[in-house]
């Protein structure tokens, strides 16, 4: 057993879990309630509901999609449950998660209904849960794990203690061969050149001003004196953070003092380029960002 | 001597405090993380807990450093010992 060794879950793909998780996931608000019926059902399941999947288009909906599969094919996923409203993205979700290996079933509402849909789900997910509950974990490197860093709610203190204590970590962990992410892109304002400087190439500075800009472009369009009292937060400000700049700064401690990120991601985009610290573009709200992230496959 | 407030980097104009009885009067201990230096200050005002305080005199339309950078400008003048917050400080970006 190596210094380092940790027990994970390894899945079909090779993939390294540290949780083991049977998900019921929602194609559509509309199945929110039929995922949560299954998993009030069967213990040990976890739906995982959501306000989206209708009447989305182009980019915005493979965004989607992209965040489901990418969340079904999650490590810490040892199976998956996919209710739709309708079979046919029903199936495209099916079909994404099927080619890590694991096992997904999918069911869709209409022509059947909602408590027939729940019950044949149900009969699914007891299938999966009893198959999950006996995994074992065994040995798995560093280099096979895959972490992402997200702030809390800040104040000052998190510039003094809590992101520099990550930042460590980050730091720590990199030279071991450990994958990592960060993103955050409306949090880096004022700290912009800096987060640039940390880029590991003049191609990936490039790639991370270029989404920094697209943002602040669209802030531009919509700002206010202080962003409707939202950056920083009416919580920030209480504890003690007065700019955005400042927040920023405390914000980018969180990726250590010499790690570089080697690729820019798009929102819930998988690393592609081996062991490394990653930047994700990613809006700062936290429900936002670490859904992202896990859809990406941090674990 | 205990910990009073902390200045992240020897070029920073304001610190941070980690107390929460910093009142006007109060002669203060602040401790720069970048140098591991002691500074000594004064409080003019009160300054909670998590809160900044001027390290020197800041003029109105200067640059406040904070980690070594810009976090903003002065929209009042600020003299030392002053507490620095959305009352005296405004980002610079939107």
């Amino acid at each position: 057993m190596g210094r380092y060794d940790y027990y994970g879950y390894r899945r079909e793909n090779g993939r390294v879990g540290i949780r083991n998780h049977v998900v019921i996931l929602p194609l559509d608000d509309l199945s929110n309630a039929a995922c949560e019926a299954v998993a009030n059902n069967i213990k040990g399941t976890m739906a995982l509901p959501h306000p989206y999947g209708r009447l989305q288009f182009g980019e915005d909906l493979e965004l989607h999609f992209r965040t489901l599969i990418g969340t079904g094919s999650n490590p810490n996923v040892a199976a998956c449950v996919v209710i739709g409203i309708e079979p046919e993205w029903t199936n495209r979700v099916v079909e994404g998660v099927a080619k890590t290996g694991k096992p997904v079933a999918g069911f869709s509402i209409e022509r059947n209904g909602d408590i027939s849909t729940i019950a044949s789900a149900s009969r699914k997910a007891r299938e999966f849960v009893q198959w999950a509950s006996e995994k074992q974990r065994e040995l798995c490197s560093l280099k096979e794990l895959f972490i992402s860093v997200k702030c809390g709610e800040s104040d000052t203190t998190s510039g003094l203690a809590s992101c520099p204590t990550v930042g460590n970590l980050i730091d720590k962990l990199d030279p071991l061969g450990a994958t990592t992410c960060f993103g955050e892109t409306s949090e880096l304002t004022g700290a912009e050149v800096v987060c640039a400087s940390r880029a590991a190439s003049p191609a990936v500075k490039d790639k991370f001003m270029k989404v920094f800009n697209a943002y602040q472009e669209v802030i531009e369009r919509h700002k206010t004196s202080d962003l409707s009292d939202s950056q920083p937060t009416k919580g920030n400000l209480e504890g003690g953070l007065t700019t955005i700049e400042e927040k920023a700064f405390g914000n980018l401690a969180k990726i250590g003092r010499k790690t570089k990120y080697i690729d820019v991601l798009n929102p819930a985009e998988a690393p592609a380029k081996g062991p490394g610290l990653y930047y994700m573009d990613t809006s700062s709200a936290a429900a936002e960002c670490i859904t992202l992230q896990a859809a990406a496959r941090a674990t | 001597m205990a910990t009073d407030f902390i200045v992240h980097d020897k070029a920073d104009t304001v610190g941070v405090a980690v107390v929460e009885d910093i009142a006007p009067g109060k002669e203060l201990t602040g401790w720069i993380m970048e140098t591991d230096e002691t500074i000594k200050l004064k409080a003019l005002d009160a300054v909670p807990l998590g809160h900044k305080i001027a390290l020197r005199d800041i003029k109105a339309g200067d640059t406040a450093l904070k980690y070594g950078h810009d976090v903003g400008r002065a929209v009042a003048d600020i003299g030392q010992g002053r507490h620095v917050h959305v009352h005296n400080l405004k980002t610079k970006r939107w």
